[in-house]
C-alpha cells in the first residue's frame, strides 16, 4: 500500500510541479503582454496583426482596455466591425473577434470581462451555421480548453448551495484544479521546453509587435492593420479584388469546403455551451444580440442547391431561434445574403462582407 | 459531484471520513446520513434532496404502520400509498415526458392537433438516482408488508441506509437486509476501514472509467451522431466499442462504490460478475446489474407468477419484467425494445435445448454477439437511429472505407478490452489485499493518469437512469 500510495504522490506531484512552475511564468509573461497591450491607444493601429497570436492578443486587451459598452464575438466575418460603424463613441466598442474564433472562445473572452467587473450594456454575437458542424472541428480554441471548461464548471457549481458565497473561493479552487490538469501538463512542457531551448514565450511576438508596429490609423497605407477597438483594417491586396476574381475564390470555396457545412452533425456539446455562455449574459442584465452572417451570393446560390446544407442551416436557426426565444434577444439569420440585402460586390471572398453589407447588417440588428 | 472529480477526492472523501472516524453512535450514523445529503445536494440540482427526503419519511412511517397494523385491509392500503407514492413519483420525475410524448404522437396519429408547448410543465428535470433509492425503498416496504423483516426503528440509520452516498446515484441497489445491519454495527462500534482493500479497489474502478470507458466514448460519439452512414467495420467498431464502454463505466462506478463503501466498514453488494464471459442470455443476467435482476427476480417476475406456472405464462412473466427492467433505464421506448430483445433472447434460451449442446467457447462467443447487438436500442436515440445502425452494421455503406488514426485507435481499444472482459478476473476477483509491488506502481499510475483526466471526465452513463 505504501508503494501504492508514494508513487501517486510522485507523479502527481511532479505534475502539480511543472504546472506550477509554468504557470508562474505565464503569469509573469501575461504582466508583461498586459502592459504592452495597453499602448495601443484610439487612433492607432498595429500592423501585421495575421502573424500573431489572436487569441492571446485579445485576451491581453480585454484585461487593459476600459469598460465598453458594446463588445462583438465571432469569427473573422465579425472582424471588420468598427467603433465607427456601430456609431457610437471612441472607446465605448470593443470588437472582440478572432480567426476561427468559436463559441469556446467567446466563453473565454467573456471571462475576462466578468472577472473584470468590465460587462458592457450589448453584446453582438456573430455565429458562423458550420459552428455546429462537429465534422468540421474548429481546434484554436483548445488552447484554453481549461479556461472554458472553468466557466462551465462554475455554471454548475453557480446552482450549488452558498454558491453566491463561495463565489471567489469557488473560481481560486478551480484554478487550482488545473495544478492536476493533464492538458495544462501537456502546454506547461511544451512551454519549459521552447524556454530550455531558448526559444521565445508564446505572445512574445505579441509585445514585440506591439513595441516595434504601432503606427496611426492614417498611416496605415493599405497594410493589414488591427484598430485599438479590436477591428480589423485589410491589406490594399485583399480590398481589391475584382468581382470576377471574388466570384472565381467563392465558387472554389462553395465546390472545396461546401460553407463547412458538409457532413453536418449536430454538435451538441457546443450548442450546450453557447446557451450557458448567452444565459451567463443574459443573467447579468446584458443585452444580446445574435446573427448568422452571410455567405458569397455564389455560394449560397451553390450551398442551397443541397437539400442537406438547407437542412444544416434549418438546424442552426431553429436552434437560434428558440435559445433566442428564451433569453428574450433579437436574432436575424442573414445566412442568405438577399435576405439583407447584400449583392456580390459587397464581399471579399465566398464568406467575408464587405463594409457596406455590415453597415446594413447592423443597421437592421441594432437599428 | 462526481466520484471521479477532484472536489470529491480531495476535499469531500477526505472530511468525510476523518470526522467519521472520531464518531460512534448516532452522531455517526448523523454524520454519514448528512454528508450523503451534502453529497447529493451536489448531484445536479440542490431541490434533488427533496423528493428523497419525502421518500425517506413517507416510507419510514409506512413501514412502522405496516407493522403495527395486523388487519389485512389496512396494512394492504398502506403498502398502495407507499407504492403509489413512489412510483408516482417515479412516473412523474422520469416518465411522464414519454407518456406526454406518445399520447401527442397518438392524437397527430389520429388527425387530433395537440398545440406545440401545451404540456410543457411536464419537462422535468430527472433527480439523479431516483430510480435506484425508489427501488430500495420499495423493496423494503414490500418485505415489512410481507412479513420477511422488521420495521426500522431508528430514522437516522433508516436514512443512511437510503442515502448512503456510496450507492446512492448509481447503486450498486442495495437492500436493507445488506445495509442496515452494517450500519447498526459500525453506529455501535465505530467505523473500522478496510484501507487497502477500499482505496485499490476504488482506484482501479476510477482507472476503469477514466482511462477506458471516457477513452472509448470519446472515440465513439463522432461516429454515432447525426444520421449514421458507417461502413460495416466502423458501424461494428463503435458497436463493440460501446459495449465496453458501458460496462467499463458502470462496472467502474460499481467498484467506486463498493471501495468506499469499505472505508466505512461497509461491504456493498456485487454488481458485476464478468457478464462478457456469460455462457447463456440467462447467465448474462446473473452477472450483468446483478443488484437490480436480483431485484426484478424477487419482487417482479416472481410476483408475477415466476417459474411456477404454464410455460406460456412464464414466457410472459420473463417478457414483461424484462419489458419493465427495461423501461427502467430510461423514459424511450428504444429501453423497452432493449429489454424486449432480452426477454426474447431469454425465452429463446429456455426453448432452445440445443444450446447446451453448443461448446462452452461457442455459447460465450454467441451470448456475446447477442448481448452486444442489443446495445444497439440501448444507446440509440430513436428507432430510426437504431434502424440505420442495423442497416450499417449489415454493410449497406459498404464494408470498410480507408481508417484514420481515431478509427486505428478504437479497434487498439476495442482488442484490449476484449481481452480484459475474456480473460482477466473481475474487480472483485483481484488480490488486492496481497498485491505486489509492482503491480501496486502499475495501478498506483493508471490511477494517477485518471486523477489528471478527470477534468475532462464525462459523467457516468447510468446517472441519467
Amino acid at each position: 500500500m505504501r508503494v501504492f500510495g508514494a508513487t501517486v504522490a510522485f507523479v502527481l506531484a511532479v505534475v502539480a510541479a511543472v504546472n506550477g512552475l509554468a504557470a508562474w511564468d505565464r503569469l509573469a509573461h501575461a504582466r508583461q503582454l498586459r502592459a504592452a497591450a495597453a499602448q495601443l491607444q484610439p487612433g492607432q493601429a498595429l500592423l501585421g496583426y495575421r502573424d500573431s497570436d489572436e487569441r492571446r492578443f485579445q485576451q491581453a486587451r480585454l484585461e487593459v482596455i476600459p469598460r465598453p459598452r458594446v463588445v462583438a464575438f465571432g469569427s473573422s466575418r465579425i472582424m471588420s466591425v468598427s467603433t465607427a460603424m456601430i456609431g457610437i463613441g471612441s472607446g465605448e466598442f470593443y470588437n472582440a473577434g478572432l480567426s476561427g474564433g468559436t463559441v469556446e472562445d467567446f466563453i473565454v473572452l467573456w471571462s475576462v470581462l466578468e472577472r473584470r467587473g468590465a460587462l458592457p450594456d450589448t453584446v453582438v454575437l456573430a455565429i458562423d451555421n458550420w459552428a455546429f458542424n462537429r465534422t468540421h472541428p474548429q481546434l484554436r480554441w483548445l488552447e484554453w480548453a481549461d479556461e472554458v471548461n472553468r466557466f462551465v464548471d462554475a455554471d454548475a457549481a453557480s446552482r450549488a448551495p452558498l454558491a453566491h458565497a463561495l463565489g471567489p473561493a469557488i473560481y481560486r479552487w478551480y484554478q487550482a484544479k488545473e495544478l492536476l490538469s493533464y492538458t495544462v501538463f501537456k502546454a506547461s512542457l511544451t512551454d519549459l521546453r521552447r524556454l530550455a531551448r531558448g526559444r521565445s514565450r508564446r505572445g512574445a511576438e505579441i509585445v514585440e509587435s506591439l513595441r516595434r508596429d504601432l503606427v496611426p490609423e492614417s498611416d496605415v497605407a493599405g497594410r493589414r492593420a488591427l484598430r485599438s477597438d479590436g477591428s480589423i483594417i485589410y491589406e490594399r491586396s485583399y480590398v481589391d479584388h475584382t468581382v470576377e476574381q471574388v466570384r472565381d475564390e467563392a465558387m472554389r470555396y462553395a465546390a472545396s469546403f461546401k460553407g463547412n457545412l458538409g457532413n453536418f452533425q449536430w454538435d451538441r456539446e457546443r450548442a450546450a455551451r453557447l446557451e450557458l455562455l448567452w444565459r451567463d449574459m443574459h443573467a447579468r442584465g446584458v443585452r444580446v444580440v445574435a446573427y448568422l452572417p452571410p455567405y458569397h451570393p455564389a455560394v449560397w446560390a451553390a450551398l442551397s442547391r443541397d437539400p442537406r446544407n438547407v437542412a444544416a442551416v434549418s438546424a442552426t436557426e431553429t436552434f437560434m431561434t428558440h435559445l433566442a426565444g428564451r433569453m428574450n434577444a433579437r436574432l436575424a439569420n442573414f445566412t442568405d445574403p438577399a435576405s439583407i440585402p447584400c449583392a456580390e460586390a459587397e464581399f471579399f471572398d465566398g464568406s467575408h462582407a464587405r463594409d457596406s453589407c455590415v453597415e446594413r447588417i447592423l443597421r437592421r440588428l441594432l437599428g | 459531484m462526481l466520484f471521479s472529480s477532484l472536489e470529491f477526492l480531495l476535499l469531500f472523501m477526505p472530511l468525510v471520513l476523518v470526522v467519521a472516524l472520531r464518531l460512534h453512535g448516532q452522531p455517526l450514523l448523523r454524520w454519514i446520513a448528512f454528508s450523503s445529503v451534502v453529497f447529493y445536494a451536489f448531484a445536479g440540482h440542490w431541490w434533488f434532496i427533496i423528493p428523497m427526503l419525502v421518500t425517506t419519511v413517507v416510507d419510514y412511517w409506512v413501514a412502522i404502520f405496516i407493522e403495527r397494523e395486523r388487519r389485512p385491509g389496512p396494512r394492504a392500503w398502506l403498502l398502495g400509498l407507499s407504492l403509489a407514492g413512489n412510483l408516482g413519483m417515479l412516473a412523474y420525475f422520469k416518465y411522464s415526458g414519454l407518456f406526454v410524448r406518445t399520447a401527442e404522437q397518438g392524437l397527430a396519429f389520429l388527425g387530433i392537433d395537440v398545440p406545440a408547448g401545451s404540456v410543457k410543465w411536464f419537462e422535468v428535470v430527472l433527480p439523479a438516482g431516483i430510480s435506484f433509492y425508489t427501488f430500495q425503498t420499495l423493496s423494503y416496504i414490500i418485505d415489512v408488508w410481507r412479513g420477511q423483516s422488521p420495521a426500522v426503528r431508528n430514522f437516522v440509520q433508516f436514512a443512511g441506509f437510503v442515502s448512503f452516498f456510496p450507492h446512492l446515484v448509481a447503486g450498486p441497489l442495495t437492500r436493507h437486509h445488506q445495509l442496515v445491519p452494517q450500519l447498526g454495527r459500525i453506529a455501535e462500534l465505530g467505523i473500522d476501514p478496510r484501507w487497502r482493500a477500499g482505496i485499490l479497489l476504488f482506484s482501479v474502478g476510477l482507472a476503469k472509467k477514466v482511462l477506458i470507458a471516457d477513452r472509448l466514448g470519446n472515440l465513439i460519439d463522432p461516429l454515432l451522431g447525426g444520421p449514421l452512414e458507417l461502413d460495416a467495420a466502423r458501424a461494428w467498431l463503435a458497436l463493440l466499442g460501446y459495449a465496453f464502454q458501458i460496462y467499463f463505466d458502470f462496472s467502474g462506478y460499481s467498484d467506486m462504490a463498493i471501495g468506499l463503501g469499505r472505508l466505512f466498514g461497509i461491504e456493498l453488494p456485487q454488481n458485476f460478475n464478468s457478464p462478457y464471459k456469460a455462457a447463456s442470455p440467462s447467465d448474462f443476467w446473473r452477472r450483468w446489474h446483478m443488484t437490480l435482476s436480483f431485484w426484478l427476480r424477487d419482487y417482479l417476475y416472481i410476483t408475477l407468477g415466476g417459474n411456477r406456472c404454464s410455460p406460456a405464462r412464464r414466457r410472459f412473466n420473463l417478457m414483461a419484467t424484462m419489458v419493465l427492467g427495461g423501461l427502467w433505464h430510461g423514459a424511450n421506448w428504444t429501453f423497452a425494445a432493449w429489454g424486449t430483445w432480452h426477454g426474447a433472447l431469454l425465452v429463446l434460451h429456455q426453448s432452445l435445448p440445443s444450446w447446451e449442446r453448443l461448446s462452452g467457447v461457442w455459447q460465450r462467443n454467441l451470448t456475446f454477439l447477442l448481448v452486444t447487438l442489443g446495445w444497439v436500442f440501448f444507446r440509440a436515440d430513436s428507432f430510426t437511429h437504431a434502424g440505420q445502425w442495423f442497416a450499417c452494421l449489415a454493410a449497406v455503406h459498404g464494408l470498410a472505407a480507408p481508417w484514420t488514426s481515431e478509427t486505428l485507435a478504437l479497434a487498439g481499444l476495442v482488442v484490449a478490452c476484449l481481452v480484459i472482459v475474456r480473460v482477466c478476473p473481475n474487480s472483485l476477483e483481484l488480490p488486492l489485499d496481497r498485491l505486489g509491488a509492482v503491480p501496486q506502481v502499475g495501478l498506483a499510475a493508471a490511477t494517477a493518469t485518471s486523477v489528471l483526466l478527470m477534468n475532462y471526465g464525462s459523467k457516468f452513463l447510468y446517472f441519467q437512469f
